[in-house]
């Protein structure tokens, strides 16, 4: 390639993480720095459209629709972010479309009566800004001891560890370059290793809760 | 070396965040991905102790778009700080195309910023990269302290302690309000272009 190429990359480059990276001097005024009408606004708009994915995830669990549906949701959960309720609502909903996503069909067939349990709950709490907090907290009891239940019974230990981390695993459709595949072959081994470090370490922590006076000091 | 595909014409750009522990490396991806995850749409994959530090790496990768025909795609890594984790910073920084060096503004630190970069600079050796001639920029982090009367190092001590040989691009920052984060990545992204271009064949 061309110098005149040279310079087309580097320019473009460029430009694209302007666009993508752009008002970065709003530092620190994040979803929640915006003016509460706004926000109020977008949260409504989100909600509708989360409403939407979920009714389309619903028809037909496609990668597409569920994608959309998690993203939303992140979406929404800046949006809420000073809605400590809400969030959890919203957390479980993204914990559940991570479920759905890895299982596909083969997902529980309570999965979206769940879903739309909790949507219903998260929908009751945003549309009512004044309701009272215990109200509040009741809704979000319900919802919660629902999905428990579901998680415990239906979601294997191993989906739900996945659905709750948002890991490399769900990327696997994705190239990975050698670098990459190469530290996670690696991690498993290192894993070990720190985790038996990790493991010693808690319980010198626990048995220095225990006995006080065997501080590090005294040796 | 940046990662080219010609089958599936991508191009992987790798950065990596060095420095010392609790210097900020982590802070700064996490800055990115609270305030751009929506654009990105990527996830930030992290892996931590139960006392925050970094255990292996964090990894936050987007896509740029296609260019020239290529799909390129920015990894932004960072290495656990601790002393005792030497092996993985080593591992992490395989194929690396370029560094921002986390050094930590706070007084106290002095001399870990010092071994930190040096340490860096045995890990490039063993790949047979130079710290001298690998794209790198310098972010002297946590300068937001200085408003609360923490001791701190001046850029100018930090540029003479760290930067006085290597010359490379610096700015102080915060990884915690967001002060020149975004900078920080952008730099080091364009420093990594004159290498990458020259891998599209
Ligand atoms: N005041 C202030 N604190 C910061 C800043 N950046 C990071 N911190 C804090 O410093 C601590 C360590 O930050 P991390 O990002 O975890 O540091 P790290 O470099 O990833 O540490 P290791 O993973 O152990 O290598 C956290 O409590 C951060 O909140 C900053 O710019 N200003
Ligand atoms: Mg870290």
């Amino acid at each position: 390639m061309d110098a005149k190429d040279d310079q087309t990359l580097s320019a473009e480059v460029g430009k694209r993480l302007d666009m993508l990276f752009e008002d970065e001097d709003t530092s620190g005024a994040g979803a929640a720095g915006q003016p509460p009408d706004r926000t109020a606004a977008t949260g409504k708009r989100l909600l509708e459209a989360v409403k939407a994915d979920i009714l389309s995830v619903d028809w037909e669990i496609t990668d597409a629709a569920i994608t959309a549906l998690i993203e939303r949701l992140t979406a929404l959960k800046q949006v809420c972010a000073s809605d400590k309720i809400a969030l959890i609502l919203i957390q479980m909903l993204i914990s559940l479309g991570r479920y759905i996503k890895v299982r596909k069909s083969k997902a529980h067939v309570q999965s979206m009566n769940i879903m739309k349990s909790v949507f219903a709950g998260l929908e009751k709490i945003l549309a009512q800004p004044d309701l009272p907090q215990d109200a509040k907290m009741k809704i979000l009891r319900v919802q919660v001891s629902r999905f428990h239940d579901f998680q415990t019974q239906v979601m294997p230990a191993a989906a739900r560890r996945r659905a709750k981390a948002p890991a490399v695993v769900q990327r696997t459709a994705e190239p990975v370059s050698p670098e990459l595949q190469l530290l996670l072959q690696n991690l498993a081994e290192e894993l070990k290793v720190v985790i038996r470090d990790e493991f010693r370490r808690l319980k010198e922590e626990i048995r220095s809760w225990r006995n006080p006076h065997d501080g590090y000091a005294t040796g | 070396m940046a990662f080219v595909n010609p089958k599936t014409r991508e191009v992987q750009i790798k950065i990596v965040y060095y420095g010392p522990g609790r210097g900020g490396k982590t802070t700064n991806l996490e800055y990115i991905y609270n305030k751009f995850n929506h654009r990105i749409k990527t996830d930030l994959v992290s892996l931590k102790t139960h006392g925050d530090r970094t255990l292996f790496f964090d990894f936050l990768p987007f896509d740029v778009g296609k260019i020239l025909g290529y799909d390129v795609r920015v990894q932004l890594y960072t290495v656990p700080g601790q002393v005792k984790y030497d092996s993985t910073r080593k591992l992490v920084l395989r194929g690396v195309d370029g560094v921002v060096f986390v050094a930590d503004c706070m007084a106290v630190v002095r001399r870990k910023n010092i071994l930190s970069l040096k340490n860096l600079y045995e890990n490039l050796s063993d790949y047979n990269k130079s710290i001298f001639k690998i794209p790198l920029v310098m972010q002297y982090n946590k300068i937001d302290l200085a408003e609360k009367g923490i001791p701190m190092l001046s850029p100018q001590i930090l540029e003479k302690d760290l930067n006085a040989q290597l010359k490379a691009p610096s700015m102080v920052a915060s990884a915690l309000t967001g002060l020149n984060v975004i900078k920080t990545m952008k730099k080091i992204i364009m420093l990594t272009m004159p290498t990458v271009q020259g891998q599209l064949k």
